[in-house]
């Protein structure tokens, strides 16, 4: 548009020039041009969405982002070539931290003003909701002229529940625990995938696809500790680390201690596994090698997996606990830093890398499930395997997050090296089950 | 006595006589440069020590008596956070951890680094090149190191299955709760004894050769010239270094981090592990954190004042 406004000029210009047009005529046709430029300025102005950019933007922003994959930065570094087309003047650097430390590094750098954007996970959410450091978001979130945008969001009433602010954009939801099955074993046990429709016959498949020095039927307690795992069979038993009201420990719980004697007999059956055989880097490899009939890990294991696998293979949710199917995930978000100068800047860029094309790319390469409903039209399930897009459906039906108290990281961290004290044998699960309770009591400081 | 100029010989001409008080003052003078001086070179250590050492360990004492996280808030709690550490779970986890560790590794380190140090002081020829690769181990870093035993560890392709294999055996789960903490402390010693072995190799070296020869003549075997000469001559040295082994092994934490990330459950939490796991890993926790800190630190101090007391004891009130 401003090149034809220039075009135009130059032309009554040299029309001016060489006299074709006298200078009342010349003033007269500059008149007219600006009333038509401002009035196609503010129709145009009425269809903007108030979110979208107003100005050139130009500045630099600091993005601190977790490592779901081998690609992360080249990922986000591909993002910020698309959003330099639109606006050439802004730069970008990335840095990344480590899960094991991310609540600190991200803590640490927020207060800092160390970085503008920061990749968070949902298990954070109630500790930042509680501080100022992180930019409140609600008025732009809640614009209704973002409103159709929303819409396109998952899990906004669970964002919400944290507290009256919102403090970013999701982006992903993560399952934590899914088994990976090798359903070529699972037929020569004489199963369909509908073993995990029961705990028995989960256990039958596995005792019958363990075959000793060769393979183990279910490979657990491998996944970062075992972040999610005994959670999920919590959760499916009833208990949950806190009451719902917060005010009580919700573990100590009989059919919480049979999930426990349950997971911790899969062990001393000899069908998984001891602890300590495959650290989290080692066990995708141990299962497309065949040693592990099961793998029970986070998602995130998609993207390590050989693209071509030797065998047919799915991926599955748990079976159902005493109480209830729970499928545990977890979401991730963009949050913007309080600091930051240019918060119309900070806006802009993380709605463009939640928006629906960059939201299904980034996704679709760092094994994980997009957080926008409109990602599959957008190209996800290009680059990552075809099992997570067809267990969609499984893993969003029971879908259960996290509990709204502070210190749900730190409670789970210690829970699960309890917990897997039980598999090692060294307490007993109605030892290892006071034992998380007591943590949930200390911890939270009931 | 002070001298008196008026009392003093002629100087050679063109020499100037100096008063007494301007000689006080010119050698005020030099020795006040003298000390600015001596201070300006120990400035760069001393700021170092003050900024990397003292302000940290006055800064956990203040952090130890507040709750809070280490970018947020914080409010004064007073001894609350030394209160509670009893009833932290796994605390005695760690604590047990910690002290079974250093009891594996410190002696073999010591033992080990000893003998080595025997064998490299005989060596004539060549032995720099075998004092270097002793000493290789030393120059990886914890992470590094951690991370090479990881894969000599691994059940399927590990170097140390592989030899179980060859020998027969089934392979061993190295990592697993029951060897874990061995595998740890075996770890620290293979980092360590090429550090103690040269330190050791210095010391045997400087022993006054007269008494070996001696008893040689004597007629004193080799064992009896190590038990008799060698271990009391080098006795100081040894207690040094039992002393500063026994400290370095209870901060174990880099190869527990890498290695096994304090599991499987908690066969590997050190008391470091616990308060890097309070630091970073856990939100609003530094105070904790600092308080177990504190706590080893009096505990270090205390281990090593015994420690220090019952050697002086042996070497008889030396």
């Amino acid at each position: 548009m401003n090149q034809r406004i220039h075009r135009q000029i130059s032309a009554l210009s040299e029309a001016h020039h060489e006299a074709r047009l006298s200078r009342r005529g010349f003033v007269m046709g500059l008149l007219q041009l600006g009333l038509s430029t401002a009035a196609v300025a503010s129709i145009a102005a009425g269809f903007r969405p108030a979110y979208a950019a107003a100005k050139s933007l130009k500045g630099h922003v600091r993005f601190l982002v977790g490592p779901w994959s081998e690609g992360e930065v080249a990922h986000h570094k591909h993002i910020a070539e698309a959003f330099n087309v639109l606006h050439p003047d802004v730069t970008f650097d990335f840095r990344l931290y480590q899960w094991g430390t991310a609540a600190q590094e991200i803590g640490a750098s927020v207060a800092g003003g160390g970085h503008d954007i920061y990749m968070t996970t949902e298990s954070s959410y109630p500790d930042y909701q509680a501080g100022t450091r992180f930019a409140d978001l609600t008025a732009r979130i809640n614009d209704p002229a973002f409103a159709a945008e929303k819409a396109k969001y998952l899990y906004w009433e669970r964002t919400e529940s944290y507290g009256p602010k919102l403090l970013g954009l999701p982006i992903s939801w993560h399952v934590e625990d899914a088994l990976f099955v090798n359903m070529d074993k699972v037929k020569e046990a004489g199963h369909d995938a509908s073993f995990i429709d029961s705990w028995d016959g989960f256990v039958d498949c596995i005792a019958k696809m363990t075959k000793e020095g060769e393979t183990y039927g279910l490979g657990i307690g491998i996944q970062l500790g075992g972040y999610g795992e005994w959670y999920q069979r919590l959760r499916s038993a009833g208990g949950s680390y806190l009451t719902p009201d917060l005010k009580k420990p919700n573990v100590n719980l009989p059919d919480v201690v049979k999930v426990t004697e349950q997971m911790a007999d899969l062990f001393k059956r000899g069908i998984a596994p001891p602890l300590g055989t495959y650290g989290y880097d080692a066990a995708p490899a141990a299962f497309a090698a065949g040693k592990l009939a099961i793998l029970s890990s986070d998602l995130a294991g998609t993207t390590v997996l050989p693209k071509k696998m030797p065998f047919d293979w799915k991926l599955l949710p748990y079976p159902p606990g005493p109480v209830s199917q729970v499928n545990f995930n977890d979401v991730t978000y963009y949050m913007v830093n309080a600091k930051s100068p240019d918060q119309d800047l900070m806006w802009e860029v993380i709605s463009f890398w939640t928006n629906g094309a960059n939201d299904a790319y980034w996704a679709d390469n760092s094994g994980t499930y997009p957080a926008r409903i409109d990602a599959p039209q957008n190209g996800y399930g290009t680059n990552a395997v075809p099992q997570l897009a067809e267990a969609l459906p499984l893993f969003e039906k029971h879908a259960v997050g996290l509990e709204n108290f502070p210190q749900w990281a730190t409670v789970e961290g210690l829970a699960e090296a309890e917990i897997q004290n039980c598999y090692t044998g060294k307490s007993t699960p109605a030892e290892a089950v006071a034992n998380v309770e007591k943590i949930v009591i200390h911890e939270v400081g009931l | 006595m002070g001298l008196d100029a008026r009392v003093m010989p002629a100087a050679p001409s063109g020499r100037l006589r100096l008063a007494p008080e301007e000689h006080r003052r010119l050698s005020r003078n030099r020795r006040l440069k003298r000390e600015v001086l001596g201070w300006a070179f120990l400035a760069p250590m001393f700021l170092c020590f003050v900024i990397f050492l003292v302000l940290p360990v006055l800064g956990t004492v203040w952090w130890s008596l507040r709750s809070g996280g280490l970018a947020g808030d914080t409010k004064f709690v007073g001894l609350k956070n030394f209160i509670d550490l009893p009833d932290i779970v796994g605390a005695s986890a760690a604590v047990t951890n910690t002290l079974v560790f250093a009891l594996i590794s410190v002696p073999l380190i010591l033992v080990g680094a000893l003998a080595i140090a025997l064998l490299l002081a005989r060596i004539e020829r060549g032995g720099s090149i075998y004092r270097f690769l002793i000493y290789f181990p030393v120059l990886v870093p914890g992470v590094v190191a951690a991370l090479i035993w990881l894969f000599m560890t691994n059940v399927d392709f590990g170097l140390f299955n592989g030899v179980v294999r060859g020998l027969g055996g089934k392979p061993v789960v190295w990592l697993g709760a029951d060897h874990a903490l061995t595998v740890l402390a075996i770890l620290d010693v293979w980092r360590n004894v090429g550090y103690w072995a040269l330190f050791f190799v210095a010391a045997i070296i400087g022993l006054p050769k007269e008494l070996y020869q001696a008893a040689e003549l004597d007629g004193a075997s080799a064992f009896a010239r190590l038990r008799y000469l060698t271990l009391p001559l080098m006795r100081r040295i040894i207690f040094f270094a039992v002393v500063v082994a026994t400290i370095w092994g209870l901060q174990v934490f880099d190869t527990a981090l890498v290695l096994t990330s304090g599991g499987p459950g908690t066969a590997t939490t050190t008391v470091i592990y616990r308060v890097w796991l309070y630091m970073f890993g856990a939100t609003n926790k530094i105070g904790v954190a600092s308080a177990i800190s504190l706590v080893l630190i009096v505990t270090i101090l205390l281990l090593t004042l015994v420690q220090m007391r019952l050697l002086r004891g042996r070497r008889g009130g030396d």
